[in-house]
């Protein structure tokens, strides 16, 4: 080598060193698969930076002036370009969301950094250029802050892109102390101040970091998928190489005095000149494999074997190759794959054991739902005994009363007979044969009435035929109506009735049974309802609050039906006490009463409902107004319900 | 006498028209029916009904609230006002008296007893009541 043009010494080390980083980390970059806008942005801000240490190389190795000239030329326009890299990729990472501002800064940062080669002197144009970047780096990291707070309050909390910009904006704040420093010696020369010596004891290992530092940034945060391993190796390179591009700078002041300075420079120079590619070299293949065998290919074992966990298989076991922290891993994985699927197994006979309980508490109650229904249909018999008694007391009045008539008749008309006064006896015995009819019209309706009663009792067939919804509600009506006064302490109750049946109405497919009880038991809430709302009107009365209104209260009951639209409408209103919101949507519940304990099962509106809507395909509401009325409405589909 | 009987079961007017038979082709009673309370509101002005025989039991206005708006329009006999009903319960008797019935009677009807008591009601009593 010619030692007039070429000179070998510790900063062609720092640079070999900061070059190899940098094309280790542009050939992984340039090694990963889909690349976007940014990561190609990024990738050729690394390219230059390549360029740029190799030229900062041959910088520090040649001492021929043209070359130096050359090189330094290069070196600076290099290090321009990738200045304006640097700006255009922070204004790109994440989005431009400033792109007016984004071109400016361009063109104004751009003319800053080259503008003083073409309009300054060589004295001070590198000075001023130098300036020039160090007031684009500043004005980057506060572009860079400036995004981060956007993108967190549009995502109302730290997103992976804000974090990712909050990291750049620390490369920013590396490369603001690169040029500070780089630029505090020319500026003490100028000022007349101490000059730094030590500087590249500092700009070195700030290149270094910075590389690594923005290269695992961008990897963390990129969308596309990235390898750990290549972290790993990065964090592992960064300051191996800080420690062998900065222990020449060291060992030469250490060496400076020796008689034979120049050769042993000389040497430590190439050694360290090797020694730098063959580290690099080394940890880039020798890490990756160790990653590989000792770490990730057991983890990979035991991903597989959570896939398979996942996927339900529980007998999996994954091979144990290793006895550190990772071997621990899959021993306990190991035996959690076995613990679950012991679990597994308790868990199956206890759902089953569980299933047999539950299957038999379902038949208790199933069987206890039967009896309850039972009695709530005794219950209403019960309710249905005095209206019956009442009904059938009626008719056989009427047979009574024809029948003493009738033998009154009889004489008379043996009389008339025997006096040969024809038309008489002819009149006499007419009516006799007119009340004959009564007599056995009121037999029959007495004996309908005992069949009625029974067929209620009887469970219910659920058989269907077609029936007059109209005679159905009166019949119960009446039933219940005389059933409630001849109930005791009901007697003195008096309550307008006012029915309107419409007239023509179809027959409705209905089992009458099941329906005569939804009607037997919504008559039974009117009545109930209307009693209330006078006991109340009487209590108020006897406390004295109020005088007694114009109109005294008079407790009715509307029942009217109509047919619209393809079915008919039964409707039961009372201006009685109403239902109170809070428990309007539990009146359908089962057990749910308002009564005394002892007076109601809670179970009538409930089946009632079932019966309208499960066994009629029709359906229930109610509408309300507390303490004035309340109307239940049925409605019963005409076709015949599937 | 004319003679007013409210019941809504209709096989009534045919039973009282062969009770009455005699009294009727003498001409003593004359019977008029009516199906509803609001059918014997509607029949009674000017009709010259003496005696009215009411149910209480009936759908619609029941046989209390008759007699009420009756003895409203008319608060004395005539015409007299005599319930009719199933239920010989005090309460009910007590509604009708404290209304201005001026009888009670239970069904089955003892035709031979209201016959009997038929002359006391068509007596006009001024001096009863208020």
């Amino acid at each position: 080598m010619n030692p007039e043009r070429f000179d070998l010494n510790v900063s062609v080390v720092s640079a070999e060193g900061q070059l190899t980083l940098a094309v280790a980390v542009l050939s992984y970059l340039l090694s990963l698969p889909a690349k976007n806008q940014e990561s190609r942005l990024f990738a050729s801000f690394i390219l230059a930076g390549c360029l740029f240490f190799a030229t900062d190389m041959f910088h520090n190795l040649v001492v021929y002036h043209p070359f130096r000239w050359v090189s330094t030329a290069l070196s600076n326009i290099i290090l321009g370009i990738m200045h304006l890299i640097f700006v255009w990729f922070a204004y790109q990472s994440g989005g431009n969301s400033y792109k007016r501002e984004s071109i400016l800064s361009f063109l104004f940062l751009s003319l800053l950094v080259w503008g003083p080669y073409f309009f300054l002197d060589i004295g001070t144009r590198n000075i001023y250029s130098g300036l020039g970047h160090l007031i684009g780096v500043v004005w980057i990291a506060g572009v860079y802050g400036r995004k981060a707070r956007y993108s967190e309050k549009e995502a109302s909390r730290p997103s992976p892109t804000s974090k990712m910009l909050k990291g750049f904006q620390k490369w920013a704040f590396i490369n603001i102390l690169i040029w500070g420093v780089t630029l505090y010696n020319p500026m003490a020369i100028l000022m007349g101040l101490p000059p730094f010596t030590l500087w590249y004891y500092v700009v070195h290992p700030l290149n270094f970091i910075q590389i690594t530092y923005a290269t695992i940034v961008f990897l963390n945060y990129t969308p596309q998928p990235t390898s750990f391993q290549a972290k790993v190796v990065g964090l592992v390179l960064c300051p191996l190489l800080i420690i062998l591009a900065l222990t020449p700078f060291l060992l030469r002041s250490l060496i400076v005095d020796l008689p034979n300075f120049a050769l042993v420079n000389h040497q430590m120079v190439v050694a360290f000149l090797i020694l730098i590619p063959l580290t690099n070299l080394a940890v880039i293949v020798g890490l990756p494999r160790f990653l590989r065998s000792n770490l990730l290919s057991p983890l990979n074992h035991i991903l597989e074997g959570v896939r398979q966990v996942d996927a339900g298989n529980l007998t999996v076991q994954v091979p144990v190759s290793v006895n550190d922290e990772v071997g621990k891993l899959a021993r306990q994985f190991n035996i959690m794959t076995d613990s679950l699927d012991r679990y597994s197994r308790e868990m199956e006979a206890l759902v089953a054991k569980r299933t047999i309980q539950l299957q038999h508490s379902l038949d208790t109650l199933n069987t206890t739902q039967a009896q309850l229904i039972q009695k709530e249909k005794m219950a209403s018999l019960g309710e249905l005994t005095a209206g019956i008694a009442h009904e059938i007391q009626n008719p056989l009045n009427f047979v009574n009363n024809f029948a003493e008539v009738s033998a009154e008749l009889a004489e008379e008309l043996a009389q008339t007979v025997s006096a040969g006064d024809i038309s008489a006896s002819t009149a006499l015995s007419s009516d006799l044969r007119e009340n004959m009819g009564y007599i056995v019209e009121n037999g029959q309706r007495a004996s309908s009435i005992v069949r009625s009663m029974l067929e209620h009792s009887r469970s219910s067939t659920g058989e269907r035929r077609p029936t007059d919804l109209n005679e159905l509600a009166d019949e119960y009506l009446r039933l219940t109506y005389h059933g409630l006064r001849r109930s005791g302490q009901d007697a003195d109750f008096q309550v307008q009735l006012c029915t309107q049946f419409e007239e023509g109405l179809e027959p409705v497919m209905v089992a009458p049974q099941d329906i005569g009880r939804v009607l037997l038991n919504l008559y039974n809430n009117a009545f109930y309802a209307v009693q209330q709302k006078q006991r109340q009107i009487q209590k108020t009365v006897m406390a004295g609050v109020g005088e007694e209104a114009e109109a005294p209260y008079q407790p009715t009951v509307w029942v009217s039906t109509r047919q619209v639209n393809g079915s008919v409408e039964l409707s039961i209103r009372d201006n009685g006490v109403g239902i109170p919101e809070a428990i309007r949507d539990k009146i359908f519940q089962p057990f749910f009463t308002t009564k005394p304990t002892g007076e109601g099962t809670g179970l009538g509106l409930s089946l009632s409902y079932d019966i309208i809507t499960k066994g009629h395909g029709g359906e229930m509401v109610v509408d309300t107004k507390p303490d004035y009325s309340t109307e239940l409405i049925i409605r019963i589909p005409l076709e015949s319900y599937p | 006498m004319k003679i007013l009987v409210v019941d809504d079961e209709f096989q009534m007017q045919p039973l009282f028209e062969q009770r009455f038979r005699h009294e009727t082709n003498r001409g003593e009673v004359q019977l008029t029916f009516a199906r509803s309370g609001d059918e014997a509101l509607a029949l009674l002005p000017d009709s010259g009904v003496v005696l009215i025989l009411s149910d209480i039991n009936m759908l619609g206005m029941s046989g209390l609230e008759l007699l009420r708006r009756i003895r409203n329009i008319h608060p004395h006999r005539p015409p007299a006002v005599v319930m009719l009903t199933a239920y010989g319960d005090q309460n009910n008797r007590q509604q009708a008296s404290l209304y201005g019935a001026d009888d009670f009677l239970t069904k089955p009807i003892d035709f031979k007893l209201l016959k009997e008591k038929l002359g006391e009601y068509v007596i006009h009593n001024h001096t009863t009541g208020s």
